[in-house]
């Protein structure tokens, strides 16, 4: 029950040597980007790596495809669902590899049979038929890891599987994973949640920029030791300097028990001119929805939202632009750019009234726009006339950044602004970010990424089960302190690596 | 570039072959009566090129270019309209659809096919009701020989329309806000979102173009042909559909201009005559078109992906 | 199983379709009692069943997210094919219209399937030929003269009609088809193609499975058209295309795949053709049945995609 991989493809992930041993969890941790993915990718059939080789037992393999990852007991688990929402749980976790009678038909009772009978060996309790469509995200998570368990995996790759979970599903999760061990199957944890890291997992590998930097046996780690190697970098380098004069600017925003529907809940905070807010905390605790819902998006069931000190409601991103907010949506390639559109169209999608007299566009003002934005942001490209969708991920999103800085906005709200991005790249934007919050543009940053919080925030939200756990001014920011609220509402002070 | 360059060189090519191949072909005169027909196509194609483009679909075009047809024949001659406020009832008629496919599609967001079905056959039974079964025949000898005789240039009323509606939808697509909107609509829906596009004012814009260019269509009809039926715009459902993809625009939305829809227009309007020519028939006309549309789209779609 | 369990089973299974359809019939009973005459339902039937299948067809590719423009044009081609091989081929002539339209609709599985062109214009061009070659073979309507598909079609030896015994072999046929490998491919495919293909479904597979089937069953519709008709029309087909597909959305499928039974197809037909009587029998003239079908078409669709929007 040996996996080794030695190599990989070029810049996605490069001389990738691992080892996965049976009975064990094996905890793989690393920033987006770092190259987990591609890894996962590799091991199960959707991607050949350019070099290197798998062992199995010794044996070294080729996975061409998901399904012969499949018949070799190699499966995993993702984040993204891929469950049939119009079949039955049994359906579901059947999928592909059906029971069928003599006839040619398929065992609808053998199904949910067999499916009962998975379902009450895990310790769950679902109705083999129940459409799935019924289910509510989390079920359907665990519907998918029955589906993985139903291949007989002796590896198990659960990637990003619990960000859905909660803390009581998580516990019916370890006693799956505690199943399996005994059966030595080898299970690969890929989680950006600490806790669980800890929880499960006996070793660790990490991973930062597409190679494995740091292995250990997760006992031996801490918290700050974890983060350290996976930014590789010391915090404070790098950064333009932040603000320190914010007591004396104007409150531009002021958002007060601010609740949407399914999203946030009693939110309430200030954004003063010149200031970069970040917000962060574990994935998928409301940052999002937050600040989506200051775009307009969301359906607000209680709280106010003041602009400049007038009573606002938004109701659309429409009504969001015309009170001067603008957003970088998470998405870049299909939210925050018409991918399929050309550089120069992408960069004034924006600010048609820049360019246009009563509707009609004027290409010489189209032309001295999108120069000025290009040199602005500093954007690489072959020509304007290009497919926007043929840059790199930085020059997409610095032209999904700078699409909106033709004109004047007074908040500029951004989602996961680097991600994927690479290094230089993300500076640049930081830069950029500086300056305009220099101009007096309040700034409101959604993000997982550490440096970011700590390096260019001027102060922090942490969300925790979508409330504001804690309020972090300039002299509170610290990865130790948003860690510390990002478990629990407050964040307890104790020691390093004591949650 | 490929998926425009296409067409028309299908139909320079088909030009050249027939008009060495055949008398009387190849004549200038003779190019504009081909031309004429292609204009019909081209101006209702152009309204479906931009519901298309932004992402929809548009089967009530027909219906439209027989509704508008037989309310301004019916209300010139059994009203007694003047003839110019007859014709503007029948495009107001035909755009009250538009704007209705338009609340339909961009507000309740019905998927467009089924919501242009419906209207389709709404507008059918509309037509229907008006011309109680018996449409009329349209008296009016000035619009009449303004339609069919050249006149300015050399050339009649169609062509005539058929140019600057094709300046103005051109113009409207590569130099217009609402026409780059419309194509980032067809693009990206979600984006759009994002951007802060009213995609329901987008939405209902282009369904109203199209209803309104069908009406004019059919205004034009009544005037080449002197006459208005019942089903008279049905055949322009489907061909204008096959003139905007075979023009080289992605069903799907988001990517195309009119100008390959004229192409498309222009080349199976060609077809359809050669074949008459050759004396095939009706059935044979319609099979052929449908295989010259099928191997086309598969050479855009194979090209497409080459590229890639 | 308790009887409420059961009823409740049955509820659950039971397309919504069928409460408009049982609506819509008794009050067409109560117009016109002459229709639970023996000749009165054999009429009915008649009248239903080809629509029935038609929408059936549609539904089949409707489920793998994709359309049929061809289904009338297929129609057409059928009777076409039947009229003109009967005098030769006898009875065999319906098997030759069916495999005809088999591998035509294996043409269109594989280009929308392979070479990834959407079926809406793979099927608006094949539909452009289907009915083109009809029009070719048969340029004038021709009569039928074997005896024996108009007794297969029209007769009622039992109580029940033919027609209608066609109809249920059909639809027993299906519920096989249903639970097999390909019913599975097809509803996993049209539900969540990605999820499909991410657990090893062939999703190609699905929509030509799904494009075959539909051209059997238009083409099945052509032979009870033709059997009713006694002819051969190359354009009498055409407007069960339209007809299908509103046909499809009353029969609660959803075009957004994954979603529709030919449980639910029947109804909707039902709906759709029991409606015209209504009003006929009410006195509306037949001017007004276009404006009421599309209106009710636009009726059925708002709601639904007023259902569905409450989940967002």
């Amino acid at each position: 029950m040996d996996l080794t991989k030695t190599y990989g493809p070029t810049q996605a992930a490069q001389d990738i040597n691992l080892s996965f041993e049976g009975g064990r969890v094996h905890a793989l941790i690393g920033e987006n980007g770092a190259g987990k993915s591609t890894v996962i990718k590799m091991i199960t059939g959707l991607v050949r790596p350019t070099r290197g080789h798998l062992l199995w037992q010794g044996q070294p393999i080729d996975i061409h495809t998901p399904r012969e990852a499949q018949s070799r007991g190699i499966v995993a688990v993702h984040q993204e669902l891929t469950l049939v929402d119009t079949m039955t749980v049994a359906q579901n976790i059947w999928l592909g590899h059906e029971f069928y009678t003599p006839l040619g038909t398929i065992h609808r009772k053998e199904l949910n049979r067999q499916s009962s009978a998975l379902i009450q060996s895990m310790g769950l309790s679902f109705q083999p038929d129940t459409l799935v469509s019924k289910l509510s995200l989390s079920e359907k998570q665990l519907v998918e890891i029955l589906k993985a368990l139903s291949y007989n995996p002796q590896l198990l790759i659960l990637d990003e599987a619990t960000s859905t979970l909660d803390d009581k599903e998580v516990g019916i999760l370890h006693g799956i994973v505690q199943k399996l061990l005994a059966r030595d199957c080898s299970v690969v944890f890929v989680s950006h949640r600490m806790k669980e890291v800890f929880q499960f997992s006996e070793f660790c590998s990490i991973m930062k920029d597409g190679c494995v930097v740091f292995e250990e046996k997760t006992a031996s780690l801490d918290e700050r030791l974890i983060i350290t190697r996976m930014t590789g970098r010391e915090m404070s380098q790098g950064f333009p300097p932040k603000n320190h004069n914010l007591s004396s600017s104007r409150t531009l925003l002021s958002v007060k028990g601010l609740s949407t529907r399914n999203g946030i809940r009693e939110v309430s905070f200030q954004l003063r001119s010149g200031e970069i807010l970040g917000v962060g905390g574990l994935q998928g605790h409301g940052q999002v929805e937050l600040v989506e819902s200051l775009f307009g998006m969301k359906t607000v069931t209680d709280g106010t939202t003041e602009i400049d000190g007038v009573s606002t409601i938004l109701r659309s991103p429409r009504d969001a632009l015309r009170s001067g907010i603008a957003l970088v949506p998470e998405d870049r390639k299909s939210e925050g750019l018409f991918i399929d559109r050309t550089v120069e169209e992408n960069m004034i999608a924006c600010s048609f009234e820049e360019c246009t007299r009563f509707g009609v566009l004027s290409p010489a003002r189209v032309r001295a726009l999108v120069d000025s934005l290009v040199k602005k942001m500093d954007i690489r490209f072959p020509s304007v006339k290009d497919s926007v969708r043929r840059l790199s991920g930085g020059n997409q999103q610095k032209v999904a950044v700078g699409r909106w800085l033709a004109r004047h906005f007074g908040i500029f709200l951004l989602i996961e602004p680097t991600r994927g991005i690479d290094v230089s790249t993300k500076f640049e934007i930081y830069t950029l970010l500086r300056e305009l919050a220099k101009e007096g543009v309040g700034i409101i940053i959604a993000t997982n990424e550490m440096i970011e919080l700590v390096g260019l925030c001027d102060s922090v939200l942490v969300m925790f089960e979508r409330r504001i756990s804690k309020e972090l001014s300039a002299a509170e920011i610290s990865e130790h302190s948003i860690l510390a609220a990002s478990f629990s509402h407050g964040g307890r002070e104790g020691k390093d690596g004591d949650f | 570039m490929f998926r425009l360059l296409v067409p028309y060189m299908l139909f320079v090519g088909c030009w050249l072959v027939v008009s060495l191949a055949v008398a009387g072909y190849g004549t200038v005169d003779h190019f504009l009566y081909i031309v004429q027909f292609a204009g019909l196509l081209g101006i209702v194609a152009a309204g479906q090129t931009l519901v298309i483009v932004s992402g929809g679909i548009d089967l009530s075009v027909g219906s439209l270019i027989t509704l508008s047809a037989v309310v301004a024949t019916q209300t010139s001659f059994a009203a007694h309209f003047p003839f110019p406020a007859a014709v503007m009832l029948g495009l107001l008629v035909g755009a009250a659809f538009g704007v209705l496919n338009g609340i339909g599609i961009g507000i309740i967001k019905i998927p467009p096919l089924i919501m242009t079905l419906a209207t389709l056959t709404i507008a059918r039974g509309t037509a229907l009701l008006v011309t109680n079964g018996s449409p009329h025949e349209v008296r009016d000898p000035g619009f009449q020989s303004w339609v069919v005789k050249p006149g300015l240039l050399g050339i009649n009323g169609i062509l005539q329309s058929w140019i600057v509606i094709s300046l103005l939808v051109i113009f409207l697509m590569s130099r217009t806000t609402y026409g780059k909107k419309v194509q980032f609509l067809g693009s990206s829906p979600k984006a759009t979102v994002y951007a802060g596009y009213n995609a329901k004012l987008l939405t209902l814009g282009v369904y109203v173009l199209s209803a309104v260019l069908s009406g004019f269509t059919g205004i034009l009809l009544i005037g080449f042909t002197g006459n208005s039926y019942l089903g008279m715009g049905d055949s322009y459902s489907l061909l204008s559909i096959a003139a905007v993809v075979m023009g080289g625009t992605s069903i799907l939305g988001g990517s195309g201009s009119y100008i390959g829809t004229i192409a498309g227009a222009l080349l199976l309007t060609l077809i359809a005559a050669v074949l008459t020519l050759f004396q095939v028939s009706g059935g044979g006309q319609m099979a052929v078109e449908g295989a010259i549309l099928l191997l086309l789209m598969m050479a855009y779609a194979t090209a497409t992906r080459s590229r890639d | 199983m308790a009887i409420s369990d059961r009823l409740r089973r049955i509820a659950a299974v039971t397309p919504l379709a069928f409460v408009p359809a049982a609506i819509v019939l008794t009050v067409n009973i109560i117009l016109n009692p002459r229709i639970l005459t023996l000749r009165g339902i054999n009429n009915l039937s008649l009248q239903l069943v080809t629509l029935a299948l038609a929408v059936m067809a549609q539904t089949m590719v409707v489920i793998v997210r994709e359309i049929d423009m061809s289904v009338g044009a297929m129609v057409c081609l059928t009777t076409v094919i039947v009229a003109s091989t009967m005098g030769t081929l006898h009875m065999f002539s319906l098997l030759l219209a069916v495999l005809v339209a088999a591998l035509f609709g294996l043409f269109a599985g594989l280009i929308v399937a392979y070479v990834r062109i959407p079926g809406i214009v793979v099927t608006l061009a094949s539909s452009m030929i289907i009915g083109g070659l009809a029009l070719v073979i048969l340029p004038q309507p021709m009569g039928i003269k074997e005896e024996t598909l108009g007794n297969m079609v029209i007769t009622q030896p039992l109580l029940l009609p033919n027609s209608l015994l066609i109809l249920f072999a059909v639809m027993l046929i299906w519920k096989f088809v249903k639970s097999s490998k390909i019913g599975n491919l097809i509803y996993a495919t049209g539900g969540n193609p990605f999820s499909a293909f991410a657990s090893g479904i062939s999703v190609e597979r699905a929509k030509i499975a799904a494009y075959v089937g539909s051209a059997v069953l238009a083409s099945i519709a052509g032979i009870v058209v033709a059997g009713k008709t006694m002819t051969g029309d190359a354009t009498i087909g055409n407007a069960y295309t339209l007809s299908s597909i509103a046909g499809t959305v009353l029969g609660g499928a959803s075009f957004m795949g994954g979603v529709g039974t030919m449980r639910g197809a029947v109804a909707g037909a039902l709906v759709l053709g029991v409606l015209v009587n209504i009003l006929f029998f009410l006195g509306v003239s037949s001017h007004y049945q276009d404006i009421a079908e599309g209106l009710i078409l636009l009726a059925a669709v708002t709601l639904s995609v007023m259902a569905n929007r409450e989940k967002v």
